[in-house]
């Protein structure tokens, strides 16, 4: 009965458009009142929901894309990718998806690559005469790439919630990123071949050469990352740190853009970023605490499991579940909430938790891009002023790809698993 | 008043930040070059990144920054969104002003802290700043809201300009 009540109360706060992090915490506090629970001790748990070492690697990892956006960073890649791609045909789009993949190695966030080096692309693209609403989606597909492919700010959080290691989710990531790629790249290639879409000049040798050694260090970002966790030099957060590190000296000594002016701005531009991220994880400990007390995740994996226990049933479950609430809300807050009550679940069909991870996080981005209420949509429409219906019609082959994709990931966990068993086994 | 708060916890934040990522930097190169791991470095960061995400809350929340589901009050006439959001605020108001106290009582109960040996209230302090801060904030929010005339007539009347 009072969960009913505190549930139903959430869902109308939100629906009244709370702040969402808010809404959770008035939950936890009716909750607290209600069953008489002390504040002192909500007020404790709000303390130590953010007391954790991997979790600095958020803000950290957060300035690098910062850094690196000041830094003219962005055009290396493009160029770069236009060197390497710009000549197929539907050229530009393919640079849009390659640029994704190449920036999402030093970022974690997808909103941070609509509003970096997605734009770029996506102007690039309107220029050589490609639709607009086409060119915006796939700029938003793409940057679903970002969380992906490590390092991944929503993994962090799936590591924070489930306990599985974060650098086997981050190697987990890489090759289901790849294959997203991919098969966009090959969307772009038909609708290109259907549509007229420009080749662009095939670069020559020196080109490509010239391209590749001025885009050559923001490339190693994600090579120094990976190999510096994977040696086990340094932990996740200190592997931020050193890219911040990297992404400060390629900034300000080597390519001499950066000024003290940026760096103040970038460290401002984290702290706003932080605001509307960081908050999400005390909050939800506290309406977790509830569902905890309620004991809703038993409820939910008896409740599933008494309509079958056939672990495919069990798995489009799963991913429905979370396809809906990715159309909802923002990725870590569904990661924060429901990735507990699902675990039990997962664990009764005998699913890798790093595998689930993997699922669950693309499962999220999928959410982003997926009309009426995608996030990264609107982001990309804000940004540049587009009318969202054009983008809502041209996103609809890319969702059912990634949708496709999404089950093509699920059921053959190799996908994600490969790489990371190969790496530690 | 609000614009100063703002802009204190905008830079108490980002200096937080700046600090945190300097130690784990000094950290690294402790550990490497002198052979020497400096074992308050993971708790004075935590604290610190800890404070930056209570004050960035703070101000995101001055800012209308926070993550929320817009679609249904989207098609709600401009006046009822305004006193709906009245509403909102007023619960969150409600909720902040009840945890001052506890969270004030909540430093009397604190030990010290395992590395660095200081008062864990020092690091505990956000909790009650940031009810503080909250409460005063969202009533100048709500005091903004309320004061200010509905957002419908307001938009009739610099249409007619």
């Amino acid at each position: 009965m009072t969960l009913a009540l505190i549930l139903g109360g959430f869902a109308l706060l939100m629906a009244l458009g709370m702040p969402i992090a808010f809404a959770m915490i008035t939950a936890g506090w009716a909750y607290a009142m209600i069953e008489g629970f002390d504040l002192q001790f909500l007020a404790l748990q709000l303390f130590t929901s953010l007391d954790l070492f991997v979790l600095l690697a958020v803000p950290l990892f957060l300035l690098t894309s910062e850094v690196m956006n000041r830094s003219g960073v962005s055009d290396r890649i493009f160029n770069f990718a236009a060197a390497m791609v710009g000549d197929v045909p539907g050229g530009l789009g393919h640079v849009n998806v390659l640029t994704s993949v190449v920036f999402s190695g030093m970022s974690g966030s997808a909103v941070a690559d609509v509003g970096g080096i997605g734009r770029l692309s996506y102007r690039a693209m309107l220029g050589q005469g490609y639709d607009r609403g086409f060119s915006a989606a796939l700029t938003a597909a793409s940057a679903v790439i970002g969380p992906i492919i490590p390092p991944s700010i929503p993994m962090i959080i799936f590591s924070m919630v489930s306990g599985v290691s974060v650098a086997q989710l981050f190697f987990a990531g890489a090759v289901p990123g790849l294959l997203i790629a991919l098969a966009l790249m090959i969307y772009v290639f038909v609708v290109a071949r259907r549509r007229g879409y420009p080749a662009g000049a095939r670069a020559t040798l020196a080109q490509i050469l010239a391209a590749f050694m001025a885009g050559f260090f923001p490339l190693l970002t994600p090579v120094i990352l990976l190999a510096s966790i994977y040696l086990g030099i340094v932990t996740i957060t200190e592997a931020a740190a050193v890219a911040v590190v990297y992404a400060l000296i390629l900034g300000s000594f080597l390519y001499r853009q950066l000024s003290w002016a940026d760096l103040a701005a970038s460290l401002k531009g984290v702290f706003v970023a932080c605001g509307s991220i960081l908050i999400l994880l005390p909050a939800a400990k506290l309406l977790g605490f509830v569902l905890t007390a309620e004991g809703i995740s038993q409820m939910f994996a008896s409740g599933v499991l008494s309509i079958s226990s056939n672990p495919i049933f069990v798995l489009i479950a799963i991913n429905v579940l979370f396809l809906v609430l990715g159309c909802i809300a923002d990725p870590n807050v569904n990661i924060m909430l429901f990735v507990p009550i699902v675990m039990p679940l997962a664990a009764a069909i005998g699913v890798d938790p790093v595998h689930l991870g993997v699922v669950i996080v693309l499962n999220c981005m999928i959410g982003l891009v997926t009309p009426p209420v995608g996030g990264l949509l609107f982001a990309i429409c804000g940004m540049e002023q587009i009318p969202l219906e054009e983008v809502t019609r041209a996103i609809l082959p890319f969702v059912a790809i990634l949708i496709l994709l999404l089950l093509v990931i699920t059921f053959v966990p190799q996908i994600s698993l490969a790489l990371p068993q190969f790496i530690y086994s | 008043m609000i614009a100063r708060i703002k802009q204190l916890e905008m830079i108490i934040g980002g200096t937080c930040l700046l600090v945190m990522f300097l130690v784990i930097c000094a950290n690294i190169v402790s550990r490497y070059v002198f052979n020497i791991p400096l074992t308050w470095v993971e708790e004075l960061s935590n604290f610190l990144f800890i404070w930056v995400g209570f004050l960035s809350a703070l101000y995101a929340l001055s800012e209308g920054e926070h993550l929320r589901i817009g679609v249904f009050v989207g098609r709600l006439s401009p006046s009822a969104r305004r006193w709906i959001e009245v509403f909102n605020l007023i619960v969150i108001i409600l909720v902040f002003v009840s945890f001052v106290r506890p969270s004030v009582t909540l430093l009397g109960t604190l030990n010290t802290t395992a590395a660095m040996r200081i008062p864990e209230a020092i690091p505990y302090a956000i909790l009650p700043l940031f009810m503080i801060l909250g409460t005063v904030q969202v009533g100048a929010l709500i005091l903004s809201r309320a004061m200010t005339p509905a957002p419908d007539k307001a938009a009739a009347a610099s249409d007619r300009q």
